[in-house]
């Protein structure tokens, strides 16, 4: 696959159709965030069709130093918050943060003794963070997503929302025991 | 090792934990029941947070898009053509009415009267611009004449000899002048 930057040189010389490149690349991030976010299929995928037209109206205000993903998602993320606040969504508290350490998420996902059963109970646990999810404020839920479902770095997400890493921690912290909360009051 | 906070229990299932105090930490699970279940809670959680169903987009998606970029670009180029067809369309519809209305000779015959009487309207500004020329004039050369008129009632005090003198010392000092430069460059020269 080729590097976004030189997709994005390309679409600017004039060659237009090569910014479906990137498109595809990114439409499933960019759809997962967004669909998590507003919770409606259908309007994720009109908001998602909004976000990679403003994308393509604003590329040659790009600046290479930067990765494009994070752009994409700052700019996504910024539709979004103007979305929450035409529905005058409250935002939260933050709390101190924690000490800064940068990876992206290596989870140790696989239990020794796997089987059916417990294959099961993911699947329910999985519907029900999803609904959970819902109840988590805008801004902790958007960090959760990014950490979560698209797999974003701390240091991504910090430079996206331009606040200290420390404090992504922390607010991903918070989302998690927040959903975690909200599961604890489903059983 | 004290019992696991959940901060550092989400630190260690995430690998964001320093190894040894990754070792610590295994290590105090071993020995503690009310820390083995609060992690077992969160790797569940994590677990399944990590691996939830990806939401699926429409085949042509992409497509869609691009379809969308290309028809706002022409959009706004039909909106540029249509503004400028629009704006012929005005001239021509002007010129069609002024030449329906008076014809083609009468509508020539006002256009020039219209160019005339612009002409007259500016010679009568230019000739009232200068009127007030005139009229300043006119009272500074008053003034002046007033002042002249003070300084001859004043040339009675004094003495009859008095322009004499003036131009002698105004000789006399033009003379030392000249005498002074010419003898500077003479000494600028020996130098």
């Amino acid at each position: 696959m080729q590097d976004d930057k030189e997709i994005i040189r390309r679409t600017l010389s004039g060659e237009k159709d090569a910014f479906e490149m990137i498109i595809r690349k990114y439409q499933s991030p960019v759809f997962n965030y967004i669909g998590r976010a507003v919770g409606d299929h259908q309007t994720a995928l009109e908001f998602t069709q909004d976000i990679f037209v403003k994308t393509y109206a604003s590329l040659a205000s790009f600046d290479h130093q930067y990765k494009f993903k994070t752009w994409l998602f700052k700019i996504a993320s910024n539709y979004l918050i103007d979305y929450w606040r035409k529905k005058k969504l409250l935002t939260v508290s933050i709390d101190q943060s924690l000490s800064p350490d940068d990876d992206r998420p290596r989870i140790q996902l696989s239990s020794p003794h796997r089987n059916a059963e417990e294959q099961l109970e993911m699947d329910e646990l999985r519907k029900k963070i999803e609904s959970a999810l819902e109840k988590v404020p805008p801004e902790l839920r958007e960090l959760f997503i990014w950490r979560h479902i698209n797999g974003l770095s701390y240091k991504e997400m910090a430079q996206i929302k331009n606040i200290p890493m420390g404090t992504v921690k922390n607010r991903v912290f918070q989302a998690k025991e927040l959903i975690r909360s909200h599961l604890e009051d489903k059983l | 090792m004290r019992c696991l906070k959940i901060h550092q229990i989400h630190e260690y299932l995430e690998n964001q934990m320093p190894a040894p105090q990754k070792e610590e930490c295994e290590a105090h699970l071993q020995v503690c029941a009310r820390c083995r279940r609060l992690f077992e809670d969160r790797r569940r959680f994590h677990a399944a947070s990590y691996t939830l169903p990806e939401l699926k987009l429409p085949e042509n998606f992409a497509l869609q898009v691009m379809a969308k970029i290309k028809s706002g670009e022409s959009f706004s180029a039909k909106w540029f053509w249509l503004s400028i067809g629009s704006a012929i369309l005005v001239f021509f519809l002007l010129t069609g009415m002024t030449l329906v209305r008076f014809g083609p000779l009468e509508s020539w015959i006002r256009l020039m009267q219209s160019f005339a009487g612009m002409f007259q309207q500016g010679a009568l500004t230019l000739m009232k611009g200068l009127k007030v020329i005139m009229a300043f004039f006119q009272a500074a050369a008053g003034f002046i004449n007033l002042i002249l008129e003070k300084l001859g009632s004043l040339a009675s005090l004094v003495p009859p000899e008095t322009p004499f003198l003036v131009i002698a010392v105004f000789i006399l000092m033009t003379a030392a002048l000249i005498l002074g430069r010419s003898r500077k460059s003479s000494l600028g020269e020996n130098e």
